[in-house]
């Protein structure tokens, strides 16, 4: 068999894994990445389809954390904040939304009258400045106590939704609370300039740069453990087998996969409960395109009262490469009605449709649905309920990182999760290790 | 030849593989469906596959 010898082997070209890797070249360590996919980025990447780029998973990005990364590791980045403002429509009005000051304002938009705002905003201040709320309620349960306005709840919904991918009413009170506070730094956030995967070729390109490879079509086949400790990978690249000696490997695919790989025998019986109950958080995302923009001149409308849908996305208003000239890409995301398995495809479906139908104009006459994808279970849009599990960075197994959203700490999601997680695991290696 | 069939316990519905389909032989939502009589057993679609749903068999 082949052997390459590296200083980390990262498994999996996810954000996590491409963070970890890029700032572990930085620092001078060799590193690899094998990929099985043929694209690199996970769900947050972006492929070619049709002259048009649609992203895998997030879009969503900010200057703090993806952009810091990308100018870390050597690389130039841009975020596209609509030029005009989001929308929020509530009773059949489109209300603009400012992104400073956006939670005061959308309550105040939202409540029936200034007596019922003002009580909402106090409780959610004290929550966010004083007393955390308890996590054994849901945060419906706890905005329950203070109003029962559909409107305020459909607006949260939407701020939960986008950033978690999990319904008010599946989200712990109290991790709701501890993200608005380990977010708060974040200022510019908006969207990638073609996908998720505007960021991670940034870091591949990096990694390349820096000496380290990414590989894709390679398959992990076996993690090897030595005498307890993490010794390299076994992957597969086109058809021949490769040994890579590491002195530790990082596993940004779905820790499970860190379980099958390195065997269920090196791993203890809690940390083994905690991976197979990890649950993907749900989510449907309809790509669809047009000869002409089906929401006038308005970058992206949020949908507190529809049934399913939550927000539709105008791209080719802030993002014209992601289409081809002339044409116009539209993305409208959907939660579903219980965010747990099985799901009801045709009811759900129904819902999503009629929500599209409503709420863009002349839908049937000049719109064609592209693709509608789903992301659930082990690709669900984020790899761990938040608020609910989340693993350590560091497996049973000396010298095995897991890496990606499931390992970040509580307040962490989605795409900020993972660039988190990819922060800590190189942190680590770099205080535990040196380079060859 | 290898015959590519869609394992439906596995399949989340992503749509990776249309987009890597030069036949336009997959579709659908939820899970996805694959018409036997448009494949051409590129096994492209079994390459890009996330969660390894796309099997063949002789």
């Amino acid at each position: 068999m082949k052997q390459l010898k590296y200083d980390v082997a990262v498994i999996g070209a996810g954000l996590g894994g491409l963070t970890t890797a890029a700032l572990l070249a930085k620092a001078g360590f060799k590193v690899l990445v094998s990929e099985k996919l043929p694209f690199t980025g996970g769900r947050c990447g972006t492929i070619n389809y049709q002259g048009y780029k649609l992203p895998t998973g997030t879009a969503w990005v900010s200057d703090e954390v993806h952009g810091t990364l990308c100018r870390e590791v050597g690389g130039e980045f841009e975020v596209r904040i609509p030029p005009t403002q989001y929308f929020f429509r509530i009773r059949g009005k489109d209300e603009s939304a400012p992104f400073a000051g956006l939670y005061r304002a959308m309550i105040a938009r939202a409540a029936r009258d200034e007596g019922e705002a003002g009580r909402i905003y106090s409780a959610f201040k004290k929550a966010v400045m004083w007393a955390e709320p308890s996590r054994s309620i849901s945060f419906y349960d706890w905005l329950r106590q203070y109003t029962d306005n559909p409107a305020i709840f459909g607006v949260f919904q939407i701020f939960i939704e986008m950033d978690s991918a999990l319904n008010h009413s599946e989200l712990p009170a109290g991790e709701f609370f501890r993200f608005i506070k380990e977010t708060s730094f974040v200022k510019r956030m908006g969207f990638a300039p073609y996908g998720g995967g505007y960021v991670t070729d940034i870091l591949v390109k990096a990694i390349r740069m820096l000496g380290g490879d990414v590989c894709t079509r390679s398959r992990a086949l076996k993690i090897k453990v030595k005498d307890g400790n993490a010794a390299g990978i076994i992957i597969r690249k086109d058809t021949e087998e490769v040994e890579v000696t590491a002195q530790a490997v990082v596993c940004n695919a779905h820790p499970r996969v860190a379980v099958e790989l390195a065997g269920a025998d090196k791993f203890d019986s809690g940390s083994l409960k905690d991976i197979s109950s990890l649950k993907g958080s749900p989510q449907v995302i309809y790509y669809i395109t047009s000869d002409r923009p089906l929401l006038e001149d308005k970058p992206m409308i949020c949908l507190p009262e529809a049934r399913r849908i939550f927000a539709i996305m105008q791209y080719s208003h802030f993002c014209p490469e992601m289409s081809p000239k002339g044409k116009h890409l539209i993305e409208a995301a959907a939660f579903l009605g219980d965010s747990n398995p099985p799901y009801d495809f045709k009811k759900e479906m129904e819902l999503q449709m009629q929500d599209i139908r409503e709420n863009i104009k002349d839908f049937d006459k000049y719109a064609k649905i592209m693709r509608i994808n789903w992301y659930r279970g082990p690709w669900g849009l984020m790899r761990a309920w938040a608020g609910h599990n989340t693993l350590p960075i560091h497996s049973p197994v000396q010298g095995l990182y897991l890496t990606g959203d499931s390992s970040a700490p509580s307040g962490w999601w989605g795409s900020s999760a993972a660039v988190k997680s990819g922060r800590l695991t190189a942190e680590d290696i770099t205080r535990r290790y040196k380079p060859a | 030849m290898p015959v590519v069939k869609v394992n439906e316990d596995k399949c989340v519905g992503c749509g990776i593989c249309t987009t890597f389909c030069p036949m336009d032989a997959l579709g659908g939502w939820g899970v996805i469906k694959l018409d036997q009589n448009i494949c051409n057993d590129c096994l492209d679609c079994v390459e890009a596959c996330p969660v390894d749903a796309l099997e063949t068999s002789q």
